[in-house]
C-alpha cells in the first residue's frame, strides 16, 4: 500500500513539469485547431493591448467587446484622442481585469461603454482565455483565471506564465487576419460586406448575476476617477435584433444605472447587407455612418 | 456525482484511504462503511430515491429469505418480488410511454381520450438494481443460490457505488462470494485499477464527449446537413456511445479493483467483431447474458426448431430495447438488431467467431477487414434509431443518408475539430487493437516498453484528458436508463 501511494504521489509530482512543458511545445507545434482547450486569439488583442501599454491620457475611451474594437474608428474623431480596449467577446469581468491594468495610464476624460446583452450571458470563457495569451499577467488576471474552474483557463494560464517568464510576448508577430486591418487607436477595420445573411433563432437573454456585478464594479471603478460615462448598444442587423425577445428587460436594466444609456439600433437606419459583414458587425460603411451618427447624438464628443 | 467530476475526485480517495486504512481488519464494519459511502454516493443525484433503493433492497432480502423458509408459498413470494420490482420500473419509466401510446391507438380509432401524464424523475441506476434483484431472487427461486442471511452484505451487493447507476449488472453468484470474503490490498491488482480508470475516462473525457459534439450537430439539423455529415455524425455517435458507456464500466471496474472487488467485464472490444453475434456476445456483456439465462433459456433457448430460435432471438432483442428506454425507436433498434442476427441464429453460425480477431496475429486478413467493416456499418445504421428523438427523425435521417451529396465534404460547423476528434478516435482503436486479447486495452502494458515509456504513455494520456475534455458538463448515456 505504501508504495502504491508513493507511486501516486510521485506521479503527480512527475505531473506537474511534464504538463507544463508539454503544453508549450503542443501550442507552438501544433495547428491552433489540434488545441482545443488552449489558447484563442483574434481580433488583433495582442497588438491592440501592446498599443495600449505605450498609450497615455486619452480622451475618450472605448471599453467592450468586438463590437466596441469595430464599431469606433478613431479617424472619426479628429478632434479626440481615442482609444478601444474592446477584445473578442470581452464581458464585464473582462473589462473589470482590463480597468485595473490600464486605466490608469490612458487616463481618459470619458468613458464609452459598448455593452451587448448576450455577453452579460456568457461565462467569458473565451475572452478570459484571450486576455490571459495576449497581454502579461498580473494578479487580476490570475485571480479570474483561477475562479474560473475551467480546465480551458488553467491550460492557457499555464502557457500564458511561461510566456510571461520566458518574455515570449516580446518578440510576438501576431497573425493577421487577412480580411482585417488594423488601425491605430485599437481600431480593427473590415471592408466587407454581409453576404450571409440567415434565418436567426429567437433569443432569450439569461443575463448572469456575475456579469452584472463585474458591470457594477467596472462603472464603479470609473465613477471614483470621476469619469463620465455613456453606455451604448452597437447596431446589429435588424434581423438579428428583432430576433430578441426580452430586449426591453436588458435596455431597462441598463437605463437603470443613471448614466446615458442608447440604444442605436432603434436610433439608426443601416443596411443589412451593405453596412454589415456579419449579423453583429459593422463593416466599414457602417462604421462611418454610425460614428457620425453618434458625434451627432453623444454631447461626449462636443 | 459523476465519475468525471471534481466531487468524485475528492469522494474516491477519501473512502479508499478510509477503507484500507481505518476499517481493513473487521469485514462487517468495511462492508458497513461501503454502503454507506455507495448510499452517500447514490444521494448526491437526488436523496429521494435512495428510499426507493432501500425498499427495493429490503423487497428482494426479505423475499429471499421467505423463499427459503416457506417452501410451500415460495412460488407467492417470488412473483411478489418480481412484480413490485418491475412494477416500479414500469411505473418510473414506462408509464407515460404506454399511456402516450394508447392514446395516440385510440386516436386512430377516432376516440378522444385525455390521458393523465406523471410528472415523474426517472431514478438513476433504477434499470441496473432493479435487475440485480432481480437475478438475486430469480437464482434463489431456482435453487441456484441460497439467500443471503447478512442485511449489509446483501445491500452492498445491490449498492456498491461504483455499479450502481449504470453496472456492469452483477450476479449474487459472483459478488456475493467477494463481498462476505476479507479483502487484502495487492499492489498489482490495483495498479491494473488504475490504469482501466484511467483508460476509461480518456474513452469518455476524450473521445465520448468529443464524439457528442458532432454527433448532436448531425441529429438535431439533419435538414440542412448533407449526407457526408450524417454519416460522419453517426460514426461519431458510434464512438460517442461506446466511448461513453464502455469507459464508464471501465472506470466501475477500475475503481472497484481498488477496493479488492473484480466485476463482470461488461465490453470486449466490439468495433472489432466480425458479425453481429460476436458483436452481441462484446457490447454490454452483463445485459445480455441477463436476458440470455433469465429470459432467452426460460423461453426455451436454442432448442426446438429454427422457428423457436427465432421466436426466442426477437423477444430477446425487442425486451433489450424496451429496456434501454421508453420509446419506439428502442424496440425498432432492438428489433434490427434480432433481423441482422437472424441469418447467423438459423444457419447455426452464431458461435462461430468466439475468439477475438486475428488472435496472435497483428493485423486482420482482408476477409476479417471486410467483416469488421460490415458489421460496423450494420450497428452504425442500427445507432441511429438509438440516438434519434424519434421514428420519423430516424427514417428522415436515414433517407437523408442515401443521396448523391455523400461524396460531398462534410459541412460541420468546426472542421479542423472534426479532423482532431478523428485523429484520436483512431488513436483510441489503435490502443484497443493492440490491447484486444486483454480484458481491457491497457491491462497488460507490451513486454518490449521499458518502465519510462510506461509512464510517458501514462503522462500522456493524462495530458490528453487536460487537453481534449469536453468543459461543458456531460453526462454518461446510460444514466438514462
Amino acid at each position: 500500500m505504501k508504495t502504491f501511494l508513493k507511486k501516486i504521489f510521485l506521479f503527480l509530482l512527475v505531473l506537474i513539469p511534464f504538463y507544463i512543458i508539454l503544453i508549450n511545445i503542443w501550442a507552438y507545434s501544433l495547428p491552433k485547431s489540434a488545441s482545443f482547450n488552449l489558447r484563442q486569439i483574434s481580433g488583433n488583442t495582442f497588438t491592440r493591448l501592446q498599443e495600449a501599454k505605450k498609450t497615455r491620457n486619452i480622451d475618450i475611451l472605448f471599453l467592450g467587446s468586438s463590437h466596441a474594437f469595430r464599431s469606433f474608428d478613431p479617424r472619426n474623431f479628429p478632434n479626440h484622442k481615442t482609444f478601444s480596449l474592446g477584445t473578442s467577446s470581452q464581458t464585464p469581468q473582462q473589462t473589470e481585469i482590463l480597468l485595473h491594468r490600464y486605466l490608469n495610464q490612458l487616463n481618459p476624460k470619458k468613458v464609452v461603454f459598448e455593452v451587448y446583452p448576450v455577453l452579460f450571458e456568457n461565462d467569458g470563457i473565451e475572452s478570459l482565455a484571450d486576455i490571459l495569451v495576449n497581454d502579461k499577467n498580473d494578479k487580476y488576471s490570475i485571480k479570474a483565471a483561477l475562479q474560473s474552474k475551467n480546465i480551458k483557463i488553467y491550460n492557457t494560464l499555464t502557457y500564458a506564465l511561461v510566456r510571461d517568464l520566458l518574455n515570449l510576448n516580446s518578440k510576438y508577430k501576431e497573425k493577421e487576419d487577412k480580411r482585417d486591418t488594423y488601425i491605430s487607436g485599437g481600431y480593427t477595420q473590415r471592408m466587407l460586406t454581409n453576404n450571409n445573411l440567415k434565418i436567426e433563432e429567437p433569443q432569450f437573454f439569461d443575463l448572469k448575476k456575475e456579469q452584472i456585478e463585474a458591470f457594477k464594479n467596472c462603472l464603479k471603478v470609473l465613477k471614483d476617477r470621476n469619469i463620465e460615462v455613456t453606455l451604448i448598444q452597437t447596431p446589429v442587423t435588424k434581423t438579428k435584433y428583432s430576433s430578441y425577445k426580452n430586449i426591453a428587460e436588458f435596455n431597462t436594466l441598463m437605463s437603470s444605472f443613471g448614466l446615458p444609456y442608447y440604444d442605436f439600433n432603434t436610433l439608426i437606419q443601416l443596411n443589412d447587407t451593405l453596412d454589415f459583414f456579419d449579423s453583429d458587425h459593422l463593416n466599414q460603411k457602417g462604421v462611418d455612418i454610425f460614428n457620425n451618427k453618434l458625434i451627432k447624438k453623444l454631447h461626449i464628443f462636443d | 456525482m459523476l465519475f468525471n467530476s471534481l466531487e468524485f475526485l475528492i469522494f474516491l480517495p477519501i473512502v479508499f484511504l478510509l477503507y484500507w486504512f481505518v476499517f481493513p481488519k473487521n469485514l462487517k464494519i468495511q462492508n458497513t462503511f461501503l454502503l454507506i459511502a455507495s448510499y452517500y454516493f447514490y444521494s448526491c443525484w437526488d436523496w429521494r430515491f435512495t428510499f426507493l433503493l432501500l425498499f427495493s433492497t429490503l423487497l428482494d432480502f426479505f423475499t429471499g429469505l421467505k423463499m427459503e423458509n416457506s417452501r410451500k408459498n415460495r412460488k407467492i413470494w417470488f412473483w411478489l418480488s418480481v412484480t413490485i420490482n418491475l412494477g416500479f420500473l414500469g411505473i418510473f419509466k414506462y408509464y407515460n410511454f404506454f399511456i402516450d401510446s394508447l392514446s395516440k391507438l385510440l386516436a386512430q380509432f377516432g376516440f378522444q381520450s385525455n390521458p393523465y401524464f406523471l410528472e415523474i424523475i426517472l431514478p438513476v441506476g433504477i434499470s441496473f438494481y432493479t435487475f440485480h434483484g432481480l437475478s438475486y431472487v430469480i437464482d434463489i427461486y431456482k435453487e441456484k443460490i441460497t439467500p443471503e442471511k447478512n442485511f449489509i452484505d446483501y445491500a452492498l451487493f445491490v449498492s456498491f457505488f461504483p455499479l450502481l447507476v449504470a453496472g456492469p449488472i452483477e450476479r449474487a453468484t459472483h459478488l456475493l462470494p467477494q463481498i462476505k470474503k476479507n479483502r487484502i490490498f495487492e499492489y498489482s491488482n490495483a495498479v491494473i485499477g488504475l490504469r482501466q480508470i484511467l483508460w476509461g475516462l480518456f474513452k469518455k473525457m476524450v473521445i465520448a464527449d468529443n464524439c457528442a459534439v458532432f454527433a448532436n450537430e448531425a441529429f438535431n439539423n439533419p435538414t440542412d446537413l448533407n449526407s457526408s455529415t450524417l454519416l460522419l455524425g453517426a460514426v461519431f455517435f458510434a464512438f460517442q456511445i461506446y466511448g461513453d458507456f464502455s469507459g464508464y464500466s471501465d472506470i466501475a471496474l477500475g475503481v472497484a479493483r481498488l477496493f479488492g472487488f473484480e466485476l463482470l467485464k461488461n465490453f470486449a472490444f466490439p468495433y472489432f467483431s466480425r458479425d453481429i453475434a460476436e458483436f452481441w456476445r462484446r457490447w454490454h456483456i452483463s445485459l445480455s447474458t441477463w436476458f440470455k439465462d433469465y429470459l432467452y433459456i426460460p423461453l426455451g433457448g436454442s432448442k426446438g426448431g429454427n422457428w423457436m430460435r427465432a421466436r426466442n432471438t426477437f423477444i430477446i432483442f425487442l425486451v433489450s430495447g424496451f429496456w434501454h428506454g421508453a420509446n419506439w425507436t428502442f424496440i425498432v433498434w432492438g428489433f434490427l438488431n434480432a433481423l441482422f442476427i437472424m441469418p447467423s441464429i438459423l444457419l447455426k453460425t452464431n458461435r462461430n467467431n468466439l475468439e477475438i480477431v486475428a488472435q496472435g496475429r497483428l493485423l486482420p486478413s482482408v476477409k476479417e477487414i471486410a467483416q469488421i467493416s460490415l458489421t460496423f456499418t450494420l450497428t452504425v445504421l442500427t445507432w441511429i434509431f438509438f440516438r434519434a428523438d424519434s421514428l420519423q427523425h430516424a427514417i428522415f435521417y436515414i433517407s437523408k443518408l442515401f443521396s448523391f451529396s455523400l461524396t460531398q465534404y462534410p459541412q460541420f460547423s468546426k472542421m479542423d475539430k472534426v479532423f482532431t476528434s478523428l485523429i484520436l478516435v483512431l488513436f483510441l482503436m489503435i490502443v484497443e487493437w493492440f490491447g484486444r486479447e486483454n480484458k481491457f486495452a491497457l491491462e497488460k502494458m507490451p513486454k518490449s516498453w521499458s518502465k519510462l515509456s510506461r509512464y510517458l504513455f501514462y503522462l500522456m494520456l493524462v495530458f490528453l484528458l487536460l487537453m481534449y475534455l469536453v468543459t461543458e458538463e456531460t453526462p454518461f448515456i446510460y444514466f438514462e436508463f
